[in-house]
């Protein structure tokens, strides 16, 4: 049986002297959606952080497709295949969409990839086709979160990390990006990691996981993900004073 | 305790030298005034010091009493920082850094080699009692000490963290009553008179500089830069560190007499790619490590309060001086008619007119991108604006941000108006800038009611803190906790600042939904406890039907809808642009 596509075990990090996450482990395996629910607060940046190298981790391991990439440096996580949607869109709005999307397969050699890979972004996304000359600066707020699902999708990457996607979005705008991920996780066959705050992620998750103050403390796999959600917004509602 | 033992142990030539070295630290310690805490790169403050020198000189050598000397230093030399930070008002950054190194290059060239200036034959006359090495030395340490005191201060005045908001938010510190250009010239003062000093110090060692102007060169000011950048912008400890480290050390040490330059620059490398923050960096997280394991950092979240008690307490808050009376007859607190606004060729915003009402929390719904942060751009006077905003009956339009917050309107920012850098409670502080009125220097002095006013903005702070459930993380570093919690804090903020209206721009953004159900509770508190007024630029529909009294939907600039949240989101053309299948799903949360 092949090795899980990301595969984070025991991982613990920080920042500094505060230590944040405690002994997280999941998994996201080949053409899967899988959400990490948490809270504000819960280590969801956190986690992806430490992932993607920008942050020490103090203990246990990430892999990726079997290889250990526990701490390497972002750069080599692009070439190996891994792109991040950063939280709060990480747009550079002095640069045009197309621009923006270039920087997107910067590191992808072959001219031939890069426009097919423009492409791609332009039939998966026709409003940034429509807009390709603008400055990132000027597009709407969930136009700018599209342009970010698209520009880390230009690296063909196998797994898509997606930090908050709905965040400060309009709910029509949340169900449009939570579909186009959708759809480039079904068409491209892309997997997907959500991070979320909002339930909604579940919809689309096959396997989902809780993040609470730093550790995991609730998984649900398939038809269970549907009672989770429920579970979740029980627990919001329950709380919520 | 080092201070005091170096002149039993250090000879005469050591001692010199580190009188030396406590004018450079103070010339750095001002520098680090308009680096550290304006965000402003000065060149010149080598030549600033020289002023500082020649005018001690110039003063005590015709005969002026030493006292005098010194006065005359730090005066003169703050007004002539002063009119060299009046390009700062129109221009930033490198281009400020420019103009200074121009100025620097002149007083070089054309001041310091006219012997009028550099006064070659005068010799300044110094008190009898510093004619010792021992006393000049403890002298120079206690200007040291006293400019450490200054910043010290400084930092808890008005002045000091509305500095803050210059560096880190220039563009929108007047949300917060902060006026950018008289800080920024208040900042380039007080370097001046720190720097002054510096050469007070200088020229009551030396006694005359005659042709000797080494100190004062662009050298001198580049290296004062570099004692700024390993010793850590901000950390007064660091940078006196930085001044022995860069200053003292190769006068000292035979090994680095030799070698010289060369090692001096290596280590200069080696210390900043290695301790990128500096010195300061360094010492800063010392107490921090010493902590580890010992305490548990506290959640990072807002916590549950007793909201009543709390918001009991808070309805002091509105307790403040306000220029502006409403004026009767009044249709509305704000009245927005035919608002247009025009960024380049986009309307953003076309022919608005809507109405919000004293006591009622009214929400701004709509699709991203529709003009709703555009709204609050105009009404908070941020962006360029046609037709009429009247706000207590007052029309808004032509006044300064500044003077609209005066009036008693606050907003946040959708991603942010404060500082990142600074703690909690610095942050709701620094929002209550219009409040407290005193001038920057009585601030550091501590005269007057200065004293007094910040004690009641401290407590004002609390009484935020508390309602907010964040009093916990008033010490934690702003950016260093969760996007949620930042926004949060930001709206602690606008409330501490005593308001009437309340603008907040996606007010649950990064909050789950059990934060914002209890970020909606207070809302209904700030209404009818504070009796506030709010307009809420909202995505979360719950949180609207829960607390709205009406509600507003705008697309593409236009006003498509108006109502109670049940009769908006209801509507068809509301649905299709902004609520999605989610009208059936979530308004069931």
């Amino acid at each position: 049986m092949s090795p899980p596509l990301l595969e984070v075990s025991g991982l613990c990090s920080g920042y500094g002297p505060l230590q944040v996450l405690f002994d997280v482990s999941f998994r996201v395996e080949r053409g899967e959606v899988v959400a990490l629910m948490g809270s504000n607060g819960a280590g969801k940046t956190t986690t992806l952080r430490a992932i993607t190298g920008q942050l020490k981790v103090l203990s246990g391991r990430v892999t990726l497709d079997g290889t250990d990439i526990t701490g390497r440096p972002p750069e080599e996580l692009v070439s190996r295949g891994m792109a991040l949607v950063p939280e709060g869109r990480g747009m550079l709005r002095d640069l045009t969409v197309a621009q923006n999307l270039e920087l997107g397969a910067y590191r992808v050699r072959d001219p031939r990839a890069v426009a097919s890979a423009f492409d791609r972004a332009y039939t998966t996304f026709p409003i940034l086709a429509e807009r390709r000359q603008q400055r990132a600066g000027t597009l709407s707020g969930g136009q700018q979160q599209m342009l970010a699902v698209a520009r880390a999708l230009m690296s063909d990457p196998r797994l898509l990390l997606v930090d908050e996607a709905s965040l400060g979005l309009s709910p029509i705008m949340t169900e449009t990006v939570f579909d186009l991920i959708a759809t480039a996780n079904r068409s491209a066959g892309v997997s997907v990691l959500l991070v979320e705050q909002n339930v909604l992620a579940l919809d689309l998750a096959n396997r989902a996981y809780v993040l609470e103050k730093g550790q995991v403390v609730d998984v649900a796999e398939g038809d269970a993900v549907k009672t989770m959600q429920g579970r979740l917004r029980e627990a919001y509602l329950g709380r919520g004073r | 305790m080092a201070v005091v033992v170096v002149p039993v142990v250090a000879d005469g030539p050591t001692l010199s030298i580190l009188v030396g070295t406590a004018a450079v630290a103070i010339a750095a310690l001002g520098l680090d005034v308009l680096v550290g805490r304006a965000g402003q790169l000065s060149l010149a403050h080598a030549a600033l010091l020289g002023v500082g020198g020649f005018t001690a000189v110039n003063v005590g050598g015709r005969g002026g009493p030493w006292p005098l000397a010194v006065v005359a230093a730090v005066v003169v030399t703050a007004a002539v920082s002063t009119v060299a930070g009046l390009p700062s008002l129109r221009i930033r950054g490198l281009q400020v850094a420019v103009v200074t190194l121009a100025l620097q290059v002149m007083a070089e060239r054309f001041l310091f080699v006219r012997p009028d200036v550099t006064a070659g034959s005068l010799t300044l006359e110094r008190p009898a009692l510093l004619e010792a090495d021992v006393p000049l030395y403890l002298f120079s340490v206690a200007c040291v000490a006293l400019v450490l005191l200054v910043r010290r201060r400084l930092g808890s005045t008005r002045t000091g963290r509305a500095l803050l908001a210059v560096r880190d938010v220039e563009a929108r510190a007047g949300a917060f009553g902060v006026e950018a250009g008289p800080t920024k010239l208040f900042a380039y003062t007080l370097s001046g008179a720190i720097v002054g000093l510096g050469g007070a110090v200088l020229a009551t060692k030396a006694t005359a500089f005659g042709t000797a102007i080494d100190p004062f060169r662009l050298l001198q000011s580049l290296l004062l830069v570099a004692i700024v950048v390993v010793g850590g912008a901000g950390s007064g400890s660091g940078i006196i560190l930085a001044s022995l480290f860069i200053h003292t050390l190769p006068q000292v040490v035979d090994a680095l007499k030799r070698s010289g330059p060369l090692v001096s620059a290596v280590l200069l490398v080696v210390s900043i790619v290695a301790q990128p923050e500096g010195i300061g960096g360094v010492l800063r997280d010392i107490p921090r490590r010493l902590r580890r394991g010992r305490e548990q950092r506290p959640s990072p979240r807002p916590r549950l309060v007793e909201l009543a008690a709390a918001s009991e307490a808070a309805a002091d808050l509105r307790r403040v001086p306000r220029k502006l009376a409403l004026q009767m007859p009044v249709r509305a607190l704000l009245e927005a008619r035919e608002v247009g606004v025009r960024y380049g060729g986009v309307l953003a915003l076309d022919d608005l007119s809507l109405e919000v009402r004293r006591g009622e929390i009214v929400g701004l719904i709509g699709a991203n991108g529709a003009g709703k942060s555009t709204f609050f751009n105009a009404v908070s006077g941020f962006a360029p604006v046609t037709g009429s905003i009247r706000y207590k009956g007052a029309e808004l339009l032509n006044r300064p941000p500044v003077r609209r917050s005066t009036y008693g309107l606050a907003r946040t920012f959708q991603d942010m108006g404060l500082v990142r850098a600074e703690t909690v409670r610095e942050n709701v502080l620094l929002a209550q800038t219009w409040l407290a009125r005193y001038p920057g220097a009585a601030g550091i002095l501590g005269l007057g009611g200065t004293m007094s006013q910040e004690r009641e903005l401290r407590r004002r702070a609390g009484l935020a803190l508390e309602l907010f459930g964040l009093e916990h993380l008033a010490s934690e570093r702003l950016g260093d906790l969760p996007y949620g919690t930042m926004r949060t804090v930001e709206i602690a903020a606008a409330v501490a600042s005593g308001p009437d209206l309340l603008l907040l721009d996606e007010a649950s953004a990064g909050l789950g939904p059990d934060e914002s159900q209890a970020l909606g509770e207070r809302f209904l508190a700030l209404r009818d406890e504070l009796g506030l007024t709010l307009v809420v630029i909202e995505h979360h529909v719950p949180l609207i039907a829960r607390v709205c009294d009406y509600c507003y939907c705008l697309e593409s600039g236009r006003l498509i809808a108006e109502g109670s949240p049940a009769e908006v989101t209801s509507q068809a053309s509301v649905i299709a642009s902004f609520l999605g299948r989610a009208a059936s799903q979530e308004a069931v949360l």
